[in-house]
């Protein structure tokens, strides 16, 4: 390093000086990059030990003074203030400590029912946590917000309905879906109209979040979703259309069958989906006028539903597709809706089935070694 | 109510395996089962599981059905045909609450499934409920 500081300096030709000053900058930096590597784990590993004690720490204590209880009217005033005190110096010890609480309260509060879930709950109030968590919905990244609206959710912080419903104008997509989702858990009135304001796209997993976030919350309020059908939003409306399926909501059948003629290829997919699992026999005439001029997933998807629904209209149909069909997909669509039907109506249909294709024997005979996956009886 | 965890304190002495991969589930159920002074041994896969059934006897089994290297049912299986915990009743708790598989479970011959989130006392209660109603005369 001497040396090529010293060429630097003396009167070698620049070239020769330019690169030994390239050759100490890079020396230079590839120390300070392995330093700060170095350092970064020896802060990592400090760290984890310091979680690590954290946790036993605040394990001990909760297992000490709050798992014994079978109700929380078993705990005196005098023994709760004693626990949070002792939570409270716990928690104030430093920022991982405080860590750990909020991580390992909302942890048990998720996963435990009954008193000592409540006892959590109240522990997490008591301790004043919630101030602290408060922070992290005003902070400028998004991962800390959807961090918050998580524990919002988790904790059944209702006292935090306000801050929820101004993330729900955020930039961020992640974090106006985190707020959607803990509205949803937190029963808020209009949780549902709130969803009618996104103005993105949803993404396919933020569209199953949201269907997971409305399927799993107890007691919740559920609207007809045909009303948000009329949505501006695409993916709302796909979601709405899962959601149809989702609560059986059969009242919904005739606003899905007028969206058939405004929908784009993919969200007609959906509809047709959907009319076969609603059982509609009502879409029947509907989807066989719609038939040619749907392309071929659509037309397949067309054939399963009819197979679906079951109710003896389209059996000429669906045996005139199979017969017909020029495309695999169509003639395994029409072999499986034949085979959903009731066992002599489908005994009927095979049985008329004059000289067919050896591919068409084939076809008809998978479905018929497989009975129970078609559901036939 | 501490009073009657005190009293059960002296009536109720038994092994209780808990499996499960969750820490703090374990850590959880493991403090409040000592406390009510029952002997807990805590196994995070099924290899851990089978191997201290296959030196204890338990009277309780208390085991997830989502673990490492061992699946659930299987554990479930090795155990009833293993030597020293055949008879021993197996309460499952698990987070997967399909009535299907819930049904063919319990058809499997374990004595309780018990669905996560769960309520730490009427666990607890049924630990005890079990081990009483082994303890009574047939």
């Amino acid at each position: 390093m001497v040396q090529l500081c010293d060429i630097v300096s003396q009167g070698y030709p620049d070239i020769i000086r330019v690169a030994a000053f390239v050759a100490i900058i890079s020396g230079i930096v590839t120390l300070v990059t392995i330093g700060a590597i170095f350092f970064n784990r020896i802060l990592k590993s400090k760290e984890q030990k310091v979680k690590k004690e954290a946790d036993e720490a605040i394990l001990e204590a909760l297992g000490e003074r709050i798992f014994i209880y079978d109700s929380v009217n078993d705990i005196s005033e005098k023994e709760l203030s004693k626990t949070l005190k002792i939570l409270d110096v716990l928690k104030n010890k430093n920022k991982i400590f405080r860590k750990s609480m909020v991580r390992l309260l909302v942890y048990f509060q998720t996963n435990l029912t009954g008193s000592v879930g409540r006892i959590m709950n109240a522990t997490y109030s008591r301790l004043k946590l919630r101030e602290f968590s408060l922070r992290k919905l005003k902070s400028p990244f998004w991962f800390l917000k959807t961090q918050r609206l998580t524990e919002v959710q988790r904790m059944k912080d209702v006292l935090s309905l306000l801050e929820v419903y101004k993330l729900i104008s955020d930039k961020n997509q992640d974090v106006r879906v985190a707020a959607y989702i803990a509205l949803f858990r937190l029963r808020a009135r209009d949780c549902f109209d709130v969803m009618l304001k996104e103005p993105e796209e949803l993404s396919e997993w933020q569209q199953i979040m949201l269907e997971e976030g409305i399927l799993k919350t107890l007691d919740l309020n559920i609207p007809n979703f045909n009303v948000y059908l009329t949505s501006q939003n695409r993916s709302i409306r796909l979601l709405c259309i899962k959601l149809i399926v989702d609560f059986n909501q059969v009242n919904a059948i005739l606003a899905l069958l007028s969206n058939l003629d405004k929908e784009d290829d993919h969200v007609r997919l959906q509809i047709i989906q959907a009319l076969g699992i609603l059982n509609a026999e009502v879409a029947e005439p509907i989807l066989k006028k719609r038939y040619d001029l749907e392309p071929v997933k659509n037309k397949a998807a067309i054939l399963i539903t009819l197979g679906l629904i079951a109710s003896g209209n389209s059996v000429r149909f669906i045996k005139e597709k199979f017969l017909k069909a020029d495309q695999f997909l169509i003639l395994k669509s029409a072999a499986e809706a034949i085979f959903s039907h009731h066992q002599s109506v489908k005994d009927e249909i095979i049985e008329s089935l004059a000289e067919i294709t050896t591919m068409q024997k084939g076809v008809l005979n998978h479905f018929a070694e497989s009975p129970n996956q078609y559901g036939v009886v | 109510m501490k009073a009657t965890i005190e009293k059960d304190k002296e009536s109720m002495e038994g092994r209780v395996l808990i499996v499960d991969d969750e820490l703090l589930i374990n850590k959880l159920l493991e403090t409040r089962l000592t406390r009510d002074e029952f002997k807990v041994d805590v196994a995070f896969d099924g290899i851990e599981a089978l191997k201290k059934a296959s030196s204890n006897k338990y009277d309780v089994i208390l085991t997830d059905l989502m673990i490492p290297n061992i699946a659930g049912r299987e554990l479930i299986m090795e155990l009833q045909n293993s030597k020293l915990n055949s008879e021993t009743p197996i309460i499952v708790l698990s987070s997967l609450a399909s009535d299907e598989l819930i049904v063919d479970i319990l058809g499997s011959g374990v004595k309780d499934y018990i669905v996560k989130p769960f309520s730490l006392n009427v666990v607890i209660a049924k630990i005890k409920q079990l081990m009483l109603s082994d303890l009574s005369p047939v």
